[in-house]
């Protein structure tokens, strides 16, 4: 295998060129301002950041997997809904409004008529009993951090917390 | 020459399978269900003739309280399916799958849906004026959303199209029943069977659907 020859342009560009020489000097400068002052709570910071960046992946990856299997039948796989049958969860006001209440409607379902996106749907739909807290965390997790337009993870006490009023008032 | 010869491999496979697919993809489709041999007397001729299971006669009605009947698919081909407006786990899809059909062919004149529900007591007229409205399907005579008697619509489910659908406490919502679209000929013979819930499945019943039509438009 030869790698193709590009005649006439250079493959970096010029001013690329200069940077790329640049850089391990810029990057020894920032190591040794590092060092100098804040290298614990620094790389700490970091770390806790790599952390809960892998933990949100994982919180969507499974997400995603229990949203296929428990609720794309309905809200369609794009979050899109049916007709004026079941309601979207894509830009949707009422999911957006409150995540709390979300919560509760994914275990214990919800019935009579609520207004999405200024249309009306009166379909019933059935809870989710058997799911674990954990489960409905990662799922709304998914849900929020697909639609709802957030981009961290919504916690398993926060979960463990609502569902257990909401619990009471079934 | 080793990729080369890897590549010639694929792409003969490719060619293969693809021959095969559109092989079945052509022609006329099957007739299903049990046929019967009968004596007949043609031209004063005894003749052996073929008779091929069909759809019975009904009498059920649809959203908008009109008769829907065999006579109503007289010069149709039509799509039925089995389903009931509460129902929480399969029906959506099914629903998401058949909107999609009905979205293509709904400006053919010789077309037509059926849903029945099975769920009679609570599936009204209204409440299925209401679902069919809530789906997106407006005009009236193209897609019937029929109730009736419990037992005659269960009776053509298992004796007519051939699918399940009947009472059971254990399923979800308290009917059990197929998800199965049923492809039906104007002779009233079933010509398919595909999985509703299933988009790929839907895939072939669309593309199925010209197919039976040109039955009709072409000389043989």
């Amino acid at each position: 295998m030869k790698l193709p020859k590009i005649k006439g342009a250079p493959l970096i560009p010029k001013p690329l060129q200069w940077l790329l020489l640049l850089s391990p000097l810029l990057l020894l400068c920032a190591g040794c301002h590092d060092k100098t002052s804040k290298v614990e709570s620094g790389t700490e910071n970091e770390s806790t950041d790599r952390r809960s960046r892998i933990r949100l992946k994982h919180y969507l990856v499974e997400g995603q997997r229990l949203y296929l299997e428990n609720c794309s039948n309905c809200h369609q796989k794009d979050g899109s809904g049916l007709g004026r049958l079941i309601p979207p969860l894509k830009e949707a006001d009422y999911l957006k409004e409150d995540v709390d209440r979300t919560i509760c409607i994914v275990k214990y379902g919800l019935s009579g008529e609520i207004i999405v996106n200024g249309k009306d749907y009166n379909h019933e739909m059935p809870g989710n009993k058997e799911l674990t807290e954990l489960e409905i965390a990662e799922l709304v997790t998914y849900v929020y951090n697909t639609w709802g337009g957030m981009s961290e993870i919504i916690p398993v006490e926060q979960v463990r917390q609502v569902l257990k009023q909401c619990g009471d008032e079934q | 020459m080793k990729t080369n010869n890897a590549i010639f491999l694929v792409v003969a496979l490719a060619a293969i399978i693809s021959s095969c697919d559109s092989k079945q993809r052509e022609g006329h489709l099957p007739i299903l269900g049990n046929m019967d041999l009968v004596d007949r007397v043609r031209d004063g001729k005894k003749v052996i003739d073929t008779v091929y299971h069909t759809i019975p006669d009904f009498h059920f009605t649809d959203q908008d309280s009109n008769a829907v009947t065999q006579e109503t698919f007289s010069d149709k081909i039509y799509v039925a399916d089995f389903f009931f407006t509460s129902c929480p786990d399969i029906c959506p899809a099914m629903k998401t799958q058949m909107l999609r059909v009905y979205e293509k062919f709904k400006d053919n004149n010789e077309f037509a849906l059926l849903s029945h529900t099975i769920d009679p007591k609570r599936d009204s007229v209204t409440v299925l004026k209401d679902y069919s409205e809530r789906l997106g399907v407006e005009e009236s005579g193209k897609w019937f959303f029929v109730t009736g008697e419990k037992e005659k619509i269960y009776d053509i489910g298992l004796n007519g199209y051939m699918v399940t659908a009947d009472e059971s406490p254990d399923a979800p919502g308290g009917f059990i029943h197929s998800g199965a679209f049923i492809l039906v000929d104007k002779e009233r013979r079933i010509r398919g069977v595909y999985d509703g819930t299933k988009e790929e499945k839907v895939d072939l019943l669309m593309a199925d659907i010209p197919r039976l039509m040109a039955e009709y438009h072409t000389p043989d």
